[in-house]
């Protein structure tokens, strides 16, 4: 792969692979330090394959990356399970009150009930590409959907 | 009703999230990938240029290799073919050229023949 074909793919995927780490992590440093690290990998192993395996590729390699760091962690039950996400709403009409109540459902869901979600919500995957790029079935997508909208729900009764 | 609204609303707030971050993807660029990237780049056309030598240099080594072994072979194959022919060539001068210069032109053809036949007799 040359340095063409890499800024090319880092421009594609960058921003969406760091939103995944987020989605997972709730930690915008350490999504930020995943990703590079993702890109420095597949740069240093200078893969040959097609854009759409590729992607598959990169999903993988940061999947990989965000669970080596958890394992590394000694309460990673904990660091998952106590986490602060905390997003922005670009509409004015949004009362603050509702905003930080629905920033606390997001952060009490699952995190892979957050990623199946905000994957389909703000990347616009359907749930065939999330399914290939989380290495799940439609069905466990669906699932995973259902859960979460669910349990959105019931946060901001 | 109460469902509906619900639904509404987790709608219109999942529409609306943003996600932004310290540093754009080109920063992160400028900053951790653009010098690595630049680098390893030149280092391999620096390698290319590398290789190339070093095949010009072995075409060049091979190409001299190669003359050298046709020049011993050949100075081998003349002396091969140009000792054994000298040597009977100054037998048969001693004995035939010598000879050969009292018959007279008329008879050298005659004297060459017995002389041959002779030769092959004798051998």
């Amino acid at each position: 792969m040359g340095s063409e074909e890499f800024k090319s793919l880092y421009d594609k995927y960058f921003d969406s692979i760091r939103r995944y780490i987020y989605y997972r992590s709730g930690d915008k440093e350490l999504s930020n330090d995943l990703a590079q690290e993702t890109f420095m990998q597949i740069w240093k192993k200078k893969f040959k394959i097609t854009d759409e395996g590729l992607k598959n590729l990169i999903y993988k390699i940061a999947n990989q990356m965000f669970l080596n760091f958890i394992k590394q962690k000694k309460n990673h039950e904990n660091l998952l399970k106590n986490i602060n996400f905390n997003v922005e709403y670009n509409n004015d009409q949004i009362s603050e009150e509702r905003r930080n109540k629905f920033n606390l459902a997001l952060s009490k869901l699952n995190e892979k009930q957050r990623s199946v979600l905000l994957m389909k919500k703000i990347d616009g995957y359907t749930n065939k590409e999330i399914g290939v790029y989380l290495n799940i079935s439609i069905k466990a997508v669906e699932k995973r959907m259902t859960q979460a909208i669910k349990n959105l729900k019931n946060q901001i009764k | 009703m109460t469902i509906n609204k619900s639904n509404h609303e987790v709608d219109k707030l999942l529409d609306n999230i943003q996600i932004s971050f310290d540093k754009s993807k080109d920063e992160v660029w400028n900053e951790s990938f653009n010098e690595v990237v630049e680098s390893d780049t030149s280092k391999k056309e620096s390698k290319t240029y590398n290789i190339f030598n070093f095949n010009s240099k072995l075409i060049i080594g091979m190409a001299a290799l190669l003359i050298c072994g046709l020049l011993i072979y050949n100075n081998i194959l003349d002396n091969e073919i140009k000792n054994p022919v000298q040597d009977n060539n100054i037998e048969f001068s001693d004995s035939a050229i010598v000879e050969s210069l009292f018959i007279e032109d008329s008879e050298l053809d005659d004297y060459l023949n017995s002389y041959v036949i002779n030769e092959l007799v004798n051998d």
